[in-house]
């Protein structure tokens, strides 16, 4: 992972700061199942927690259009992990907008601290998903990592043909392919993230 | 200025005219739809496309008629790091920037669009996949204000976003209409020529463009022809006028393909269209305007009696042949088009 060692302040910023505090949040946390949303700005990262946890999260997860709808950046009190369903969730902001550099996010996430790991794609694979890809495989958290590829109602048979083949061959984990919109995937994921049998 | 000094300039005019292109760039996060984005402004499958990654390897320069699209690679790929893309060229050379985007703002978006404004460089927002826009319970008219103020807040001023699915074809003509309007003067001509019309009025503008070359050829034609064709007592050039043809059926994207499609009640004017465009074909046309135009006397003089009224009378025919083939391929495309929009008589 490349780093900018120049222009980094002294001080560190809000997202640093979240992201050290979810760290100590989690780790007190005993005995539940910790659950990390992952992926670019505007992915369906929320939609898709929304959905997994059947609308019951207080408050609901923020879906919008507006870039940085979830933001760890501004404040630092930002709520970072919310309990519901039985799990614990992290709804990450999407990474690589100015807000969320992605260098940053991915240098003070705390994977490791995470059952879960779901990482949403939306559109093509960017270099910051390739990166963070790669991290996962050599940190050893492919078997906890699922690859969601979003808005997948769109897809045509041949397009699906043809994104499970790079994928394949970037990731050694599992892939879904779903949509908020007609709720296919849905339950493969579900299954994934609370190891519950079929309904 | 003798004749083949004219001829010599004219030449040079419209030369000039078609290697200056217009030059439009294209850039925007990986999977934005660009090159889908390309290939509906011109209405033809130029531009490669696909769902992986980097379908797009290098800036991909797409030369369609006068247009010239700049397909940048998609930056911020592990292929194309950022910093490496930016080098690769000169936005002082292009015409006009369109920012295409399917999802939110990155930096990487944010950050070249700042750079763009400070070199003055015209750019329009497109928010491509339209036919994706969609969130439970909310309105795509919410979801594309709630857009529009995002665009406003990532840049700092209020910008036109153009909403488009390249899918439905939704939205294209108001952007087709927004890139004529955002080019200075002097462009939209080249522009009117060469992309797609989605509406009757670009299919007019497309016309008058059109008959402006026809011009400027038939001056040329003239003065060069000194060749006369068989059968046809004045002297017109041949290669010059085929050229014309070829250039005005393209204008109107009125490929063999597209043409030999059609329905049944279009394809006598398609076929009309398909054998003017031949040089068989040419002569034929010729042959036709002979009579009305030029009287076949003119043609033994030359070129003994002077070539000057050689020259006119080719010009003329010239100028009545290619006007035909224009308002041949222009009503073709307008009853197209007007099939298109549902506006046309029934098949």
């Amino acid at each position: 992972m490349s780093r900018q060692p120049t222009n980094r302040p002294a001080e560190p910023t809000v997202l640093e700061r979240n992201l050290r505090r979810l760290a100590a949040e989690l780790a007190v946390i005993p005995r539940q199942r910790k659950v990390a949303i992952l992926g670019q700005p505007g992915a369906g990262k929320s939609a898709l927690l929304d959905l997994l946890t059947d609308k019951s999260c207080d408050p609901r997860p923020s879906v919008g259009q507006r870039t940085d709808a979830t933001s760890w950046a501004h404040d630092p009190g930002a709520m970072l992990i919310r309990p519901c369903s039985g799990a614990i969730f992290a709804d990450s902001p999407g990474y690589g907008t100015s807000a969320h550099p992605a260098d940053a996010f991915f240098k003070l996430f705390p994977f490791r601290s995470f059952d879960r790991l779901v990482l949403v794609i939306k559109d093509k694979l960017h270099a910051a998903d390739d990166r963070l890809l790669i991290g996962i495989a050599r940190s050893g958290l492919t078997e906890r990592t699922m690859l969601v590829r979003s808005f997948a109602d769109g897809l045509t048979p041949e397009e699906k043909a043809a994104l499970a083949g790079e994928f394949g061959g970037r990731f050694a984990g599992p892939v879904v392919f779903y949509s908020a919109r007609d709720r296919s995937g849905l339950a493969d994921i579900e299954r994934f993230v609370f190891d519950r049998e079929a309904r | 200025m003798g004749l083949r000094e004219d001829a010599a300039k004219l030449r040079q005019d419209i030369e000039d005219e078609q290697n200056a292109k217009l030059r439009i760039a294209l850039f925007g996060q990986p999977g934005s739809g660009k090159s889908s984005l390309i290939n509906q402004i011109v209405g033809q499958p130029v531009a490669r496309t696909g769902v992986t990654t980097d379908t797009t390897v290098e800036a991909q320069i797409i030369a369609h008629e006068e247009l010239l699209f700049v397909d940048l690679p998609g930056y911020g790929t592990s292929r194309f790091p950022p910093n490496e893309w930016m080098d690769r060229f000169r936005p002082e050379e292009l015409d006009l920037f369109l920012c295409v985007f399917a999802g939110k703002f990155h930096e990487a978006d944010t950050a070249f669009f700042k750079e763009l404004k400070e070199k003055g460089r015209t750019c329009l927002f497109v928010r491509n996949k339209l036919d994706d826009l969609w969130e439970d319970g909310r309105t795509t008219d919410e979801l594309k204000a709630e857009i529009s103020a995002d665009v406003e807040r990532q840049i700092g001023a209020a910008e036109q976003v153009y909403f488009v699915s390249c899918r439905t074809r939704e939205g294209l003509g108001e952007l087709v209409d927004g890139i004529q309007a955002a080019l200075e003067p002097a462009l939209r001509e080249k522009y009117a020529r060469s992309a797609k019309a989605f509406s009757l009025a670009h299919l007019e503008a497309k016309k008058q463009a059109c008959e402006k070359s026809v011009y400027k050829h038939a001056g040329l034609a003239a003065a060069n022809g000194l060749n006369p064709v068989p059968g046809v007592n004045v002297g017109v050039d041949m290669s010059i006028m085929y050229k014309m043809f070829a250039e005005i059926r393209a204008s109107y994207g009125l490929t063999d393909e597209k043409v030999n499609k059609l329905i049944p009640s279009l394809l006598p004017l398609g076929k009309r269209v398909l054998d003017y465009g031949t040089k068989e074909g040419i002569t034929l046309l010729l042959k036709k305007f002979a009579g009305k135009s030029a009287s076949a006397a003119v043609g033994r003089f030359v070129p003994i009696v002077g070539q000057a009224i050689a020259a006119a009378a080719g010009f003329g025919m010239t100028l009545a042949a290619g006007k035909s083939y224009l308002n041949d391929c222009h009503e073709l495309a307008r009853q197209i088009l007007e099939r298109e929009l549902g506006i046309g008589q029934d098949a």
